[in-house]
C-alpha cells in the first residue's frame, strides 16, 4: 500500500517538475513582447538561463556520476567555436550551427572520456585540469598550427558582421529557453529513470555497481557526452548573443570556478540544485564586479564559500531547502535517500 | 540430488601469482538447482578459485565455461550479464540509497530486461523473497549486519542470474541470523538458481550443501555429499584434523 | 653533445619537479586524496622565501630550514581541520574542498600581494655557471637539483628507517590491516598531509631561484606538471616519481632542443594524455606486471 502510494505520489512530483519549467519557459518568452526597447531584462534573462543550463550540465557529470570536471570550459569553449567559424567562414546561419556545436562538444567529451573513466581513481579529474588548458592553447594557438586566419589567436573574433548571416536577439532569447528547457527535461529525466540510478550506483560504489551489472565506464562516457552536449550548445548560445569569441572569455578561470561552483552551491546531485546556484552566482557576480575593484576579492569570497558549503552542507541550498519543508524536499530530492 | 544438468564447468583451472601457483589444475562442475560448497584450510586456494568464478582474475591456465561460453579475462558486468552474480564478503550495499533501490540497480542492470513497473514487481517479488520487504525504505547505511547480506544477496537475485557467487555469507552472523540465510539460500535454490558458496561456518554449508568440494593447497582433494565428506580420510587429514571439532 | 647537455639539464630539472611531486605521491599513497592545495602550498612558500630573502636577506637554500616545518604545520593543520571530516564522504567532496582550498590560497594572495606583480628572488650567485668539459650548468639550477636529492634521499631513509616512516607505507598499503595492528591511522594520515605540504614547501623555496613567480604562474603549470608525474609514476609509487619525473623533464628538454621552446607546457599535457591511454596504472604498474608474469 505504501508502495503504492510512493509511486503514484512520484509521477505527480514529475509532473510538477516539468509544469515548474514549462512556467518558467512562458514567462521568460513573454519578456520581448513587453520588453522591446529595454534588452537589460533580456540580458539578464539570457544569462541566468544561460548559466542554469551549464550548471546543470556540469551536474550530469560532477554530480549524478560523481566524476569532478575541472576543465568543463573546454567543451563550452569548443561548442563557441564550432559556432564562431561555421558563422564566420561557412556562412552558416548561427541556429543551424547549435545542434553541431553540441555534437562536436560530445564527440570531444567521448575522446576526453573514454581512456580516463575506465580506471579506477582520480584520473579524470586530473586529466580534465590538463584538458581545460590544452583546448585554451589549442584555440589560442589554432591559427598558427593550421597557417590560417580562423580564431585570430587572444585578439578574437567578431561575429555576425560583414557577409555573414545576422541573427536577431529576439531569436537568441527564444534559442535559449528551448535549450534550457531542453537541458532541464533531460536532467529531470536521467535523474528519475535507469541511467540516473545506475550512475548514482557508480558515485556510490564502482565495484558494486560492477557487479550489480552496472556497465560503469560506458555509463560515466555516455553521461560526460550528454553533459559536454549540453555545455557545448550554450558555448553557441553565447556566441550568438555576445557576436564575439576569444579565450579569455571562453576559457578564463572565473569560468572554470563558476561552472564547478553553481552547481556545488546549489546542490550536487540534484535537479534544481545548479538552476539555484545559476540564479545566485549570476547577481552576486554581476554586482560584484561593480562594486568590487580588486578583480581577485570575488574568487577568494567564492572559494570560502566552496569551503563551507562541502564542509556544512554538501547538497547546498537544495540542502537546506530540503531540511526546512515536506514540500521542498519532495521537489529537491523527488527519491528519498538518494543523492 | 536436486541437480540437473552441468552449467558452470572448470577443467584444469589454474592461477598463479608470479611463483606461487594458488590454484592447481581443479575440474569442477556445478550442476542446475545446486548448492556447491567450496571449503578448504586457510591458503588452499578456494578464494582465489572463487574469484576465478566471479571474473576478478583470469585464469592462467584452463578453461571456465557457463553453459559452453567462457568467461574467462571479461569485465564484472559482462560476467553478469552472463547469467553470475557475486557477493562480496565484506558487503557493500549502496549506503545513501534504499533496500528497494539497491535491488532496484540489479533487476534494471541485470538480465531479466524487465523496465517500468514490471521491474518495480520484481522488486517487491525479491524483497519479499529476502524478507526485507519491511525495510524497503530504509537507507543502505542504516541496516544491520545481518540485513546487509541479505540485500547484498538480493541486489545479486536481481540481476537474474543462473549461478550465485555467496562468498562467506553467514560470517559475523550470530546463530538465529545465520539459521534465516540458510533458509534463504535454500529458497533460492527451489527457485532455480544454482549456488556456489565459500564458508567458514561448518554448520551453515554442511546443513546446506548438496556436494562440497574441499581443497588443499591449490588442489581438489574431495569432492561428494557432505556426509560423504566428513568421512574421507584425505580430508579428515588435511582439513578437519588440524581442528578435530569442525562445528 | 646539444643531446647530452639536453640530458644534464633534464636531470637538474627533474630533481626540483620530483621535490614538488612526492608530496602528491605520499599523500594519495596514505589516504587516496589528490592535493589539489598542491600548488598553493608551493606558491604560499615561494613568497616567504622571497619576503625572507627581501627582509633578512637569507639565502633561498637556507629559507628551507623555515618553511620545512612551516609549511608542515600548514599542511598537518588542513588535514586536522579540513580534509580529515570528509575522508568517510565520496571522493568527489575532498577534491572540492582542497579545490576550495587552493582557490582561497591562490586568490587570497593575489588580493594581499597585488596579483601580477612578478617576484624574483636574485642572490649574488645567480649569474654564475660551472662547466664541465663543453657542457655549462648554471649554478642555481645544480644547487636546487642538489638541494632536492638530499632531501628525497632524506625522506626515503626516514620512510624507510623510522617507526613512524614504515607506519606511514604500511597505512598506503593497507589501511584496515594497519588499524587491527593499532596504528593510529589519523595520526599518522595528519603526519603524511603536513610531510607532502612540507615537501611542496620545500619545491615552493627552491623554485624562486630559478622561476619569477606571481600568485598564479608558474604554479599553475607546474601543478598540471606534477599530476604528469604522479600518473605516469603510478600515483602513489615513490620511486616512480622520480623516474617519471626525469621522463617529464627529459621529454620537455628534447622537443625545446629538437623543436620549439613555445611547446615546452604542452608536453606535459601530451604525456599525460598517453599515460592514460598506453599503460594505465603508470610505470608501477608496468613494472608490476613484468615481476608477476
Amino acid at each position: 500500500m505504501t508502495a503504492l502510494w510512493s509511486r503514484f505520489s512520484k509521477r505527480w512530483l514529475i509532473i510538477a517538475q516539468v509544469l515548474i519549467i514549462l512556467v518558467a519557459a512562458t514567462a521568460t518568452a513573454l519578456i520581448p513582447i513587453f520588453d522591446e526597447r529595454s534588452f537589460n531584462l533580456q540580458r539578464i534573462t539570457f544569462f541566468l538561463l544561460w548559466y542554469a543550463i551549464l550548471a546543470s550540465s556540469w551536474n550530469i557529470i560532477g554530480g549524478y556520476a560523481g566524476q569532478i570536471s575541472f576543465g568543463h570550459a573546454a567543451f563550452l569553449g569548443m561548442g563557441a567555436y564550432v559556432t564562431g567559424i561555421l558563422w564566420s567562414q561557412a556562412k552558416w546561419s548561427p541556429l543551424l550551427t547549435l545542434p553541431i556545436a553540441g555534437l562536436v562538444a560530445a564527440a570531444y567529451g567521448v575522446i576526453v572520456g573514454v581512456p580516463t573513466l575506465r580506471l579506477r581513481g582520480p584520473y579524470f579529474a586530473i586529466a580534465t585540469i590538463g584538458v581545460g588548458e590544452a583546448t585554451r592553447l589549442f584555440f589560442t594557438n589554432f591559427d598558427d598550427i593550421f597557417g590560417v586566419t580562423l580564431t585570430k589567436g587572444v585578439t578574437g573574433i567578431s561575429l555576425g558582421g560583414g557577409s555573414m548571416p545576422t541573427i536577431d536577439p529576439v531569436t537568441v532569447h527564444y534559442a535559449t529557453i528551448a535549450l534550457f528547457v531542453v537541458t532541464m527535461l533531460t536532467t529531470l529525466w536521467i535523474r528519475g529513470g535507469r541511467f540516473g540510478l545506475g550512475l548514482f550506483a557508480i558515485n556510490m560504489d564502482r565495484d558494486a555497481a560492477e557487479t550489480a551489472g552496472v556497465p560503469t565506464a560506458r555509463l560515466q562516457v555516455l553521461a560526460l557526452a550528454v553533459s559536454a552536449f549540453f555545455a557545448g550548445s550554450a558555448g553557441a548560445l553565447y556566441a550568438m548573443r555576445q557576436q564575439f569569441l576569444d579565450p579569455a572569455s571562453m576559457f578564463g578561470f572565473d569560468k572554470s570556478i563558476a561552472l564547478v561552483l553553481m552547481p556545488v552551491v546549489g546542490g550536487l546531485g540534484t535537479v534544481w540544485g545548479p538552476v539555484f546556484g545559476a540564479l545566485l552566482y549570476f547577481p552576486v557576480q554581476d554586482q560584484l564586479t561593480r562594486v568590487v575593484s580588486d578583480p581577485y576579492l570575488p574568487s577568494l569570497l567564492y572559494g570560502v564559500l566552496l569551503i563551507v558549503i562541502v564542509m556544512f552542507e554538501p547538497l547546498g541550498i537544495a540542502g537546506l531547502l530540503g531540511r526546512s519543508t515536506k514540500y521542498a524536499r519532495a521537489l529537491v530530492r523527488p527519491k528519498d535517500g538518494e543523492a | 540430488m536436486t541437480g540437473g544438468e552441468p552449467i558452470l564447468i572448470g577443467r584444469g583451472v589454474t592461477k598463479r601469482f608470479g611463483g606461487l601457483v594458488a590454484v592447481n589444475g581443479v575440474d569442477l562442475e556445478v550442476n542446475e538447482r545446486e548448492i556447491f560448497g567450496l571449503i578448504g584450510p586457510n591458503g588452499a586456494g578456494k578464494t582465489t578459485l572463487f574469484r576465478l568464478l566471479s571474473g576478478v582474475y583470469a585464469p592462467s591456465g584452463g578453461t571456465i565455461t557457463l553453459r559452453g561460453r567462457p568467461i574467462g579475462g571479461r569485465s564484472a558486468h559482462a560476467i553478469n550479464a552472463m547469467g553470475i552474480a557475486t557477493t562480496h564478503q565484506i558487503v557493500r550495499p549502496f549506503v545513501d540509497m534504499t533496500v528497494e533501490k539497491n535491488v532496484l540497480v540489479g533487476v534494471l542492470y541485470g538480465r531479466s530486461g524487465l523496465r517500468g513497473s514490471a521491474a518495480d514487481a520484481e522488486v517487491d517479488r525479491i524483497l519479499e523473497l529476502t524478507e526485507l520487504a519491511p525495510h524497503r525504505n530504509t537507507l543502505g547505511r542504516s541496516l544491520t549486519l545481518a540485513r546487509r547480506k541479505r540485500l547484498e544477496v538480493a541486489r545479486g537475485l536481481g540481476t537474474k542470474p543462473e549461478v550465485l557467487l555467496l562468498d562467506e555469507v553467514a560470517a559475523g552472523l550470530n546463530p538465529t541470523e545465520s539459521a534465516r540465510i540458510v533458509e534463504l539460500i535454500r529458497r533460492i535454490r527451489d527457485s532455480g538458481v544454482s549456488i556456489v558458496m565459500v564458508e567458514h561456518v561448518m554448520k551453515a554449508i554442511m546443513s546446506l550443501s548438496d556436494r562440497i568440494m574441499v581443497m588443499d593447497l591449490g588442489r581438489k582433494i574431495a569432492l561428494g555429499t557432505p556426509s560423504e565428506i566428513a568421512n574421507d580420510p584425505a580430508v579428515i587429514k588435511a582439513y578437519l584434523g588440524e581442528r578435530a571439532v569442525a562445528s | 653533445m646539444r643531446l647530452i647537455e639536453a640530458l644534464i639539464s633534464a636531470l637538474l630539472v627533474a630533481g626540483l619537479y620530483a621535490t614538488m611531486s612526492y608530496g602528491l605521491a605520499l599523500i594519495y599513497g596514505v589516504m587516496k586524496i589528490i592535493n589539489l592545495a598542491n600548488a598553493g602550498v608551493m606558491m604560499l612558500a615561494a613568497f616567504t622565501t622571497f619576503y625572507l630573502w627581501q627582509s633578512f636577506g637569507l639565502d633561498p637554500l637556507l629559507s628551507i630550514v623555515v618553511t620545512a616545518p612551516l609549511f608542515f604545520l600548514v599542511g598537518a593543520l588542513i588535514e586536522r581541520l579540513f580534509v580529515r571530516r570528509v575522508l568517510g564522504e565520496k571522493p568527489v567532496i575532498s577534491l572540492l574542498l582542497l579545490f576550495g582550498i587552493l582557490l582561497v590560497m591562490q586568490q587570497g594572495a593575489s588580493f594581499a600581494f597585488h596579483g601580477g606583480d612578478v617576484r624574483s628572488v636574485r642572490p649574488a650567485y645567480v649569474q654564475e655557471v660551472i662547466h664541465l668539459g663543453d657542457v655549462t650548468i648554471a649554478w642555481t639550477r645544480l644547487a636546487v637539483f642538489v638541494a632536492g636529492v638530499i632531501i628525497l634521499v632524506g625522506l626515503e631513509i626516514f620512510l624507510r628507517r623510522t617507526f613512524l616512516g614504515r607506519a606511514i607505507r604500511a597505512l598506503a598499503q593497507d589501511r584496515d590491516a594497519c588499524r587491527l595492528a593499532g596504528i593510529d591511522a589519523q595520526r599518522v594520515s595528519m603526519i603524511a598531509f603536513g610531510l607532502g605540504s612540507a615537501l611542496a614547501g620545500v619545491a615552493g623555496s627552491l623554485l624562486t631561484l630559478v622561476f619569477a613567480f606571481d600568485p598564479v604562474t608558474p604554479f599553475s603549470v607546474l601543478q598540471l606538471k606534477s599530476f604528469t608525474i604522479i600518473v605516469l609514476g603510478g600515483l602513489e609509487s615513490i620511486p616512480g616519481v622520480a623516474v617519471a619525473s626525469f621522463v617529464l623533464a627529459a621529454a620537455e628538454n628534447l622537443t625545446v632542443t629538437l623543436s620549439k621552446p613555445q611547446l615546452e607546457n604542452l608536453v606535459s599535457f601530451v604525456l599525460l594524455v598517453l599515460v592514460l591511454v598506453v599503460m594505465p596504472g603508470g610505470l608501477a604498474a608496468l613494472i608490476r606486471r613484468r615481476r608477476l608474469a
